[in-house]
């Protein structure tokens, strides 16, 4: 009886003190941070956090006018003294455990990321799937609460847009853990997405341009690093490119020209710029480098499994001659534009952003440590080949084409 | 101790062939989970899973004098057979020396689990309030003895493994195997010997197994019980280990403390399923918990056995103690964080204990015995 008394005191005493964590913070006391930029100002990192406003859910029962989002400076000599900084200008401790969207400024990428961003990594509060964009040719600050979506938050349409990657590859969508995992590996340059600030005409509610210019957000391109340092850009294109030889494809739209020596020009005019469309379902590429005579031959092969998205042109896809000239004609576009990229940047830019290196590393080990230091000059003049195979398994709801008779 | 109660406190704590397997397992993934910069031995790049699979073998043939002793006296634990052996005294100095092994494990366990829930959890919380936390759970653990950590053990232990294998098949989206190769491509065959029998050197579960034997219910089952426990547990570290790596990449993966928990951090499935972490940190705790406290009963059977008294008696002064230590290491460096002194101790330590002391009781054996023949 005096044990079953102790027993009952001692959970007494338990469910009093046991009632949450030590310091436990609640929702009232913390700030939301759904993105963060980093800039450079003077010599100093200048951090800015977008942070949800609470009171803009009560808009509607009486919060006001309020926005959706408060956003937050702090100025350091490192990241974690600009962290702390805005606990001296803001009155909730900033909580970045939901923060899903790292924005660099050009001039802190182009200062080098390792040095800098040890706090992100060594904070167990920031979590390593929180994307990274460079705010291309722009502060992180300028780039963030331009909103022109559906979205109340700016930092979810910002995320949206990168999302959307997967319907459209012009874009890349890395997380920083990514960036880390890649940064470290010998024969392969880091790549990260851009968002930039484009000019919008601004039309009223009859579609009529007001004349005015409005901002929005692109976050077509990526943004290529030589070690940690931001060095160029490559543009839409070349990042679909650069996409499909690493890999990255899910569904992606290929516009080609519609093979002409079949064009019978029943109804249009044969001058007209006929182009059909893809809309790809699977992408696979295999790359490989080879070791010849005269130096190092890139090799890339890429399976293309797809549906017909639209025909434009007196092409006949219910007939089966027709139909496989049709993705080779796709075949040959994704052909030439990824040879045109690899080209452009083995000239350009002449860093191997595409991973050539980590095969070369992974089949020849013992070359590779000879080499691995003059990689990117190799990689510079090294010959590209290329071969690309369409499958086009679906025709959309009708076969042949509603020009066709 | 008289040998009355002796029989009565082995016979109330008789385990089975599976408990027992599952005690093991735990005992070792755990340390596998809380030491998986094993990464960071050599090798130390995308072959360190080679290493753990060849260490498999070194740890079998490094465990072979003490499952030698202990299949010849399987009645008894390490303690006793050593005295057996040795003599009264001696046995008794070689035994203190096993109890100040086994409270040493107890303190530098202890210590990673506080760093552990430093920064999976309690951020700002005192070291003292964290292990207290756990060490009052291991005392009652400990003080219903070793029937119930076993039977607790198979309850949980099973959970806590298939909770691996899952976490393991929801981060499959992150994998990229090319990070595995190329395979010995960077590393020579004496690496990965080097790292085989470095990480076979930290698995000191074979002294546990030692001091388990008289409780087996079928004592036979010794060196099945070890064998598999040894295969079971190796290659669930080295299926961490390989999604560890390729998921994180060698070079970043060996720069983290805990691996396998930034592994769980990154699982998610879009747009906003994510926070695995904290279902792995509950099993984490549960697993450590089960190994300090089968620690913590161990070394009071140690003590009990030295000092002839109640192992029980003995284990609320020995978690104050490891209370103490624990307070004193972790509010003066960190533990894993720091390629320190704790390290290379225990590489010390475990040498002598699981391969030193056990031959030479051997070499002692086989001469009395032919002595004796002789005689």
């Amino acid at each position: 009886m005096k044990r079953k008394l102790i027993c009952l005191a001692l959970s007494f005493v338990l469910i009093f003190s046991l009632t949450a964590c030590w310091n436990a913070r609640e929702l009232n006391t913390v700030g939301i941070s759904l993105a963060m930029g980093l800039d450079i100002e003077g010599d100093k990192i200048l951090v800015t956090f977008e942070i949800v406003n609470p009171s803009y859910t009560q808009k509607n029962h009486g919060g006001g006018d309020v926005g959706p989002v408060k956003y937050v400076q702090g100025i350091g000599n490192t990241i974690f003294e600009a962290f702390r900084d805005v606990s001296l200008k803001f009155d909730r401790r900033i909580l970045i455990s939901h923060n899903k969207l790292i924005i660099l400024g050009e001039d802190f990428a182009r200062r080098g990321l390792i040095n800098q961003t040890d706090q992100l990594f060594r904070n167990r509060e920031l979590r390593e799937t929180a994307y990274m964009l460079i705010a291309k040719g722009a502060k992180a600050y300028e780039v963030m609460g331009i909103n022109n979506g559906l979205e109340d938050l700016p930092g979810n349409y910002i995320l949206n847009l990168i999302r959307n990657k997967r319907d459209n590859p012009k874009t890349v969508d890395v997380r920083i853990m990514n960036y880390l995992r890649d940064y470290y590996l010998e024969g392969i340059h880091t790549v990260a997405g851009v968002v930039e600030m484009i000019d919008r005409t601004q039309i009223d509610e009859t579609g009529k341009d007001m004349g005015t210019k409005d901002k929005e957000l692109t976050v077509i391109g990526a943004a290529i690093f030589k070690d940690d340092i931001l060095v160029a850009y490559i543009s839409g294109n070349d990042t679909k490119a650069l996409n499909y030889i690493k890999n990255n494809v899910k569904k992606g739209l290929i516009t080609f020209p519609t093979p002409k020596d079949i064009v019978r020009n029943r109804k249009s005019n044969l001058e007209d710029k006929h182009l059909s469309s893809v809309l790809t379902i699977k992408v696979k590429t295999k790359n490989d480098v080879e070791i010849k005579d005269e130096g190092i031959n890139l090799k890339s092969k890429v399976k293309i499994r797809g549906t017909i998205g639209e025909v434009i042109g007196d092409i006949d896809v219910y007939n089966e001659e027709e139909f496989k000239l049709l993705e080779e004609a796709c075949s040959n576009t994704v052909k030439e534009a990824i040879k045109h990229t690899v080209e452009k940047v083995q000239r350009e830019i002449g860093l191997d952003i595409f991973g050539f290196g980590l095969i070369f590393q992974r089949k020849y080990p013992d070359e590779f440590k000879k080499i691995k230091d003059n990689w990117d000059e190799i990689f510079s003049h090294a010959d590209y080949q290329i071969e690309v195979e369409t499958n086009l398994i679906r025709t959309g709801l009708i076969d042949t084409p509603i020009n066709v008779d | 101790m008289s040998n009355v109660n002796e029989r009565i406190i082995k016979e109330r704590n008789k385990i089975y062939y599976n408990q027992t397997l599952l005690l093991l397992i735990n005992f070792r993934v755990m340390l596998g989970l809380n030491n998986l910069p094993i990464l960071r031995v050599p090798p130390a790049n995308q072959d360190v899973w080679i290493a753990l699979l060849l260490s498999i073998p070194y740890i079998l043939i490094f465990s072979l004098p003490l499952l030698f002793l202990s299949n010849k006296f399987n009645n008894f634990n390490l303690i006793e057979i050593i005295e057996k052996i040795m003599g009264r005294i001696l046995g008794k100095i070689v035994g203190i020396y096993y109890f100040l092994v086994f409270l040493y494990y107890l303190v530098i366990f202890s210590s990673t689990f506080v760093e552990i829930l430093d920064n999976a959890l309690f951020r700002e919380t005192p070291t003292w309030a964290t292990a207290s936390l756990f060490l009052i759970t291991s005392i009652h653990i400990a003080h219903k003895g070793l029937r119930n950590l076993a039977r607790l053990g198979e309850v949980l232990i099973p959970l806590i493994l298939v909770s691996l294998f899952v976490f393991v098949i929801l981060g499959y989206d992150n994998y990229q195997f090319a990070n595995l190769f190329p395979i010995l491509g960077n590393s020579t065959f004496k690496d990965i010997n080097r790292g085989a029998i470095d990480i076979s050197l930290r698995f000191v579960d074979a002294i546990i197994a030692t001091m388990l034997t008289p409780y087996l219910v079928n004592k036979k089952d010794l060196n099945k019980v070890y064998i598999r426990s040894t295969i079971y547990s190796l290659l669930t570290i080295t299926l961490i280990t390989i999604t560890t790596l390729t998921t994180l990449g060698p070079e970043f993966a060996k720069r983290i403390n805990f691996p396998f928990l930034t592994y769980t951090r990154l699982i998610n499935f879009q747009p906003a399923i994510q926070g695995f972490e904290s279902v792995y940190i509950v099993f984490w705790i549960i697993g450590n918990i089960i190994r300090i406290a089968g620690y913590l009963y161990i070394s009071s059977v140690s003590l009990g056995q030295i000092t002839g008294i109640r192992n029980d008696r003995f284990i609320l002064p020995l978690a104050i103690l490891t209370l103490i230590a624990v307070q004193l290491i972790k509010d003066t460096r960190p533990v894993l964080g720091l390629r320190g002194p704790f390290n290379q101790i225990t590489l010390i330590i475990s040498f002598i204990s699981i391969l030193v002391i056990p031959i030479i009781v051997i070499i002692v054996y086989l001469f009395r015995r032919k002595f004796k023949e002789r005689g």
